[in-house]
């Protein structure tokens, strides 16, 4: 006969047990949480909060403006401006830096020997500051005198503007991260592809299936997942893109290359206006989070 | 990590407490003055020696001293501390033309009550060309900490360099380009004339502007102001700065550089002629660098015809005082600033330890009446090149500070720059998109253009 008493006592410990171990986990947890969402979350609700008034730093908050910055950045062409460059540097990112780390790590993945000795050459790049490959590119690309002309000239070329062409300069910030920084996401895809099934790939082969066919119907579509991750995160670095701006060309030529954070560090740096510059830096934080909600939806549908 | 917060923000507070309940007879007031650790000795050691001086002048006033860190985001960092609350007592980086968009800010404190007692200035012994901009009906909210002649900087080294004999200084564009395409050979690299870009654009243009005879803005008879740089003298400015890129290829394609490039080159004698200031460069500049005074000569803006008086552009940067500060600490920080700044004695005893230690600060005090005395003071300063800065004071022109200033010279960066480096643009071109610019401004900012 069971004894009901005795078994709902066990379970009483255990549950007692249970949430013990819940207690503990969530008092671990909460030094990262509070100061996550103190210096995470507090930002950002504190920037909303002050988009809705014209800011005085004397008096903070200031006067109660309502929607105003919000109204004017959608009538400021200079705002339609920087969302352009945006959206020229999601494209310029996607076409030039975005495929490439798949390649290299599709390469490798090939390679029998020396798989290790090519990971690390195509990695360490990537461990270079950006801003210091910034700069050093942007005297690669001076018109007058760098590199990149002197290459080409020598090569029977005429010299180009690089930087100072508008038709040029995406192609220009976009080179030294083609270049140089594919070695961090390349050891990502790099990872994933090991661990696709080597069983796969060995049917296929039994059924006649190249290389370009095991790569294209095996291998793409079971890091399908880490690609789109990867796509996501490009497209939310091309939105919060201002190192590029700001060091290589100041935003120009012509406003060409300003992009929206960008844009708002003028507001609040050029003009003081901080309450204009934090609401484009929330209209900027709205994009962001609608393009990682539908990157969410995707990850869930999978 | 939250108990080490908590325990750091308890030290902080009680940090602030100490320094406001420092005694009743002691003030403090801070300072952002400091040199940064990296300084020259002579810098530092010169710095010391001023505030020695100020500490006895002053015994009961405590001086917290701090070094900013003096690179491009000085403003922001003002503001943060502004907001902070502990932002310095006085302030002398901000450049006068910033003033009028702090005084609508209210981030600085009405000092009216100081300058209208002030015997200097009741003398006529302060200079003048700021005041304008640092006053707003009627009140004061800066005085002036000195002013730089900014125009053209002849490196005679590098046009040594050239191998190109000079015989006269160039006085007009059309000898001025004449010139700037012999001495010019990117190959080594060797420039005629480098300008400034980026955020300064429209800066370098404003001095060509009025030595094409012209304007940026006048004063309307209801205090708006006509935009006038798409008038024909600036139409002619831009289609010559194009041409000395293009055309006479004497001038750098790289519109992107900042301020500091020029700097570099003066520094390494790659560049001719400049648009830059001997006052730019350090005791520490000539030694490092191997730069020799005598190799430095100013000269002003060459003009487009005989017929224009050559133009030099006077910037300079003023003293404001924190608006948080109570009155005790401006009254003190007040006798301070006018001691340090304005003071015969002191200042000359500042002069005389810059000539011994070899410190090349030449820019204008803010005391015009010794400005003489302080050239004759820096005796190891070439007399040739403190004849040219008497002389290229007498047509000094004050930078434009109209309200929504810095808002118009914003604006017109980008126009110049499509301007600048389209290779074969036409004059008709160029006036459109000066007319364009000027639309917007007048469209934006109503009240303060209008045609």
């Amino acid at each position: 006969m069971i004894n009901v008493k005795a078994v709902k006592k066990k379970q009483q410990i255990r549950h007692k047990k249970y949430m013990g171990e819940q207690i503990q986990a969530y008092l671990f947890l909460l030094p990262a949480i509070i100061l996550f969402l103190l210096f995470r979350y507090y930002p950002i609700i504190e920037g909303f909060f002050i988009s809705f008034f014209d800011i005085d730093i004397i008096h903070l908050p200031g006067k109660f403006s309502g929607f105003k910055n919000y109204v004017r950045a959608f009538s400021d062409p200079g705002f339609y401006n920087a969302l352009g460059n945006n959206i020229r540097y999601v494209l310029y990112s996607i076409l030039m830096t975005f495929w490439e780390p798949i390649v290299l790590a599709i390469m490798i993945n090939e390679v029998k020997r020396g798989k290790t000795f090519y990971r690390m050459l195509y990695f360490l790049p990537a461990v270079a500051p950006g801003i210091a490959v910034a700069v050093l590119f942007r005297y690669i690309w001076q018109p007058d005198y760098g590199l990149a002309n002197y290459i080409i000239n020598f090569l029977g070329l005429p010299s180009q503007l690089w930087l100072n062409d508008v038709k040029q300069v995406y192609f220009c910030l976009n080179f030294p991260g083609m270049l140089l920084c594919g070695g961090m996401t390349m050891v990502i895809y790099l990872a994933a592809m090991q661990d696709v099934p080597q069983e796969q790939y060995e049917a296929a082969m039994l059924e006649g299936a190249g290389f370009f066919k095991r790569t294209w119907s095996i291998m793409l579509p079971q890091i399908s997942n880490i690609i789109i991750s990867m796509l996501i995160l490009t497209i939310i670095a091309a939105f919060n893109e201002i190192n590029k701006p700001m060091v290589m060309t100041g935003g120009g030529p012509a406003g060409s290359t300003e992009s929206m954070i960008y844009y708002a560090y003028k507001q609040a740096t050029d003009y003081l206006d901080y309450s204009y510059a934090i609401a484009m830096a929330n209209i900027v934080f709205v994009i962001i989070f609608i393009v990682t909600a539908i990157q969410m939806k995707f990850q869930n549908n999978d | 990590m939250l108990i080490m917060g908590i325990i750091f923000c308890c030290f902080g507070c009680s940090n602030n407490n100490e320094k406001k309940d420092n005694g009743s007879k002691n003030i403090t007031i801070t300072t952002w003055e400091k040199p940064l650790d990296d300084a020259s000795d002579v810098t530092k050691a010169i710095y010391e020696a001023k505030m020695q001086r100020i500490r006895d002048k002053f015994p009961n006033v405590n001086i917290v001293d701090i070094a900013d860190s003096g690179d491009s985001g000085y403003r922001q960092r003002y503001d943060k501390a502004l907001m902070a609350g502990n932002a310095p007592t006085y302030y002398s980086r901000f450049s006068y033309t910033d003033i009028p968009t702090r005084i609508k800010n209210k981030t600085l404190a009405d000092i009216s009550e100081y300058v209208n007692k002030w015997e200097l200035k009741k003398e006529d012994k302060v200079i003048t060309q700021f005041d304008d901009a640092i006053t707003s009906d009627d009140k004061w909210y800066a005085i002036p900490s000195e002013a730089y002649l900014q125009a053209t900087l002849i490196h005679k080294g590098a046009l040594r360099k050239s191998g190109v004999n000079v015989a006269k200084m160039p006085e007009t564009w059309e000898e001025f380009s004449d010139l700037g395409q012999k001495v010019t050979d990117f190959s080594k690299p060797l420039i005629g004339y480098e300008i400034v870009g980026v955020n300064w654009t429209s800066w370098v243009y404003t001095a060509w502007v009025w030595s094409a005879g012209g304007d940026m803005v006048k004063t309307n008879d209801d205090s708006t102001y006509k935009i006038t740089f798409n008038d024909e003298p600036g139409v002619d400015a831009a289609c010559f700065l194009h041409d000395m890129i293009w055309k006479y290829k004497m001038t750098q394609k790289d519109i992107l550089q900042d301020i500091s490039k020029i700097y570099s080159d003066v520094k390494s004698g790659s560049v001719c002629f400049s648009w830059a200031s001997i006052a730019d460069f350090s005791n520490n500049d000539f030694e490092q660098y191997d730069l020799k005074m005598e190799d430095l000569s100013m000269m002003p803006m060459p003009v487009k015809d005989k017929s224009i008086k050559p133009p030099v552009l006077s910037g300079g940067e003023v003293y404001t005082f924190n608006p948080r500060a109570t009155k005790e600490e401006l009254d003190v920080a007040w006798d301070i600033v006018t001691y340090m700044n304005y003071d015969e004695d002191e200042l000359k005893t500042q002069w005389k330890v810059n000539n011994d230690n070899k410190n090349c600060n030449i820019k204008m005090p803010g005391r015009k009446d010794l400005y003489k005395t302080k050239l004759d003071m820096l005796t190891f300063v070439p007399q040739k090149n403190k004849d040219e800065l008497v002389d290229m004071g007498n047509n000094v022109i004050a930078e434009p500070f109209c309200p929504n200033w810095t808002e118009l010279k914003s604006e017109l960066n980008n126009p110049l720059q499509k301007i600048y480096l389209k290779e074969n643009i036409t004059r008709a071109e160029v006036k459109e998109i000066l007319d364009e610019c000027a639309n917007s401004l007048y469209t934006k900012y109503p009240g303060s253009f209008k045609k």
